[in-house]
């Protein structure tokens, strides 16, 4: 029980340092965030330019406290962390579809930027996938949380991170000058933060991939047993 | 490494995919005759490339 509580608090700090990374790279001037603080940029007038970093540091740093809760209590910290990882990257899934499937033309406007399917000669597909892919992300989202297929949605979920990555090299290789536009259309030209969003789909490939190696399982069937 | 993706393959629930996918596509037409003219797409087709513009960073 001891033991229980111990890994319990690692990985609370674990679970605020990944949201800490995810934040400081993809959402800065959020309250999780610090290299855009006044306080921090008065000691560091540089330090705005480091989020990536100071993001990266951070996830090594939730992956290093892993390792203590793990040897304290590993049953728990495996359901734990398949609890965590199901609901952090269901959720992010579903938080990111809910705007796409509000405005599928923004979305089809967004994708048409990438310019990645009239290189092969596609772009008739590029407005069926628009409308095709929020709801794949919606609704294996909700599945990754609340079904037991936790392979299944995972596999899917990994595809897409794959195909965001791709896309993605593609904006930087292609210097087309956009972001992933995953949570918010507008400004989606205004900035280079490509690298950001395909660092952090980079990171958030991890935890996705040691899904697929999971059993199938409901979450309640996972605290139960 | 190939035997350990078609045991991954052979195990995974290939009903509950195809069903989940076949949904989200019903889901995508209704959505789409759902939301505003302003915000539908043609079923087939795509949407213009706007300039890139000067000031990226």
């Amino acid at each position: 029980m001891k033991n229980n509580i111990l890994a319990s608090i690692l990985l609370l700090f674990a679970t605020l340092l990944t949201a800490f990374c995810v934040a400081e790279i993809s959402f800065p001037e959020t309250f999780l965030t610090i290299t855009d603080k006044d306080w921090f940029l008065e000691i560091f007038p540089n330090g705005w330019k480091y989020n990536i970093h100071i993001g990266v540091g951070a996830f090594i740093l939730a992956a290093i406290l892993i390792i203590p809760a793990w040897v304290l209590s590993k049953n728990f910290t495996i359901k734990a962390l398949e609890t965590l990882f199901r609901v952090g990257i269901g959720g992010f899934f579903i938080a990111s579809s809910l705007f796409k499937i509000e405005s599928p033309k923004e979305f089809a406007v967004l994708m048409a930027q990438y310019q990645f399917f009239p290189a092969f000669g596609l772009e008739f597909l590029n407005n069926i996938f628009a409308l095709m892919y929020p709801q794949l992300e919606f609704w294996f989202g909700l599945a990754l949380i609340f079904s037991p297929y936790t392979r299944e949605s995972a596999l899917v979920i990994f595809l897409m991170f794959i195909s965001f990555i791709i896309a993605l090299s593609w904006a930087i290789f292609h210097d087309l000058g956009i972001t992933c536009g995953c949570f918010n259309i507008e400004g989606a030209q205004d900035k280079n933060e490509t690298w950001t969003s395909l660092i952090r789909d980079l990171i958030l490939l991890v935890p996705n991939f040691w899904l697929l190696c999971r059993k199938n399982k409901s979450l309640i069937r996972l605290w139960k047993e | 490494m190939k035997s350990i993706l078609l045991k991954f393959l052979k195990e995974l629930n290939w009903k509950f995919l195809l069903g989940l996918g076949i949904f989200c596509l019903l889901c995508a037409i209704a959505n789409n005759l759902r939301v505003s003219d302003e915000k539908s797409v043609d079923w087939i087709g795509s949407q213009e490339i706007l300039e890139k513009p000067e000031d990226v960073l």
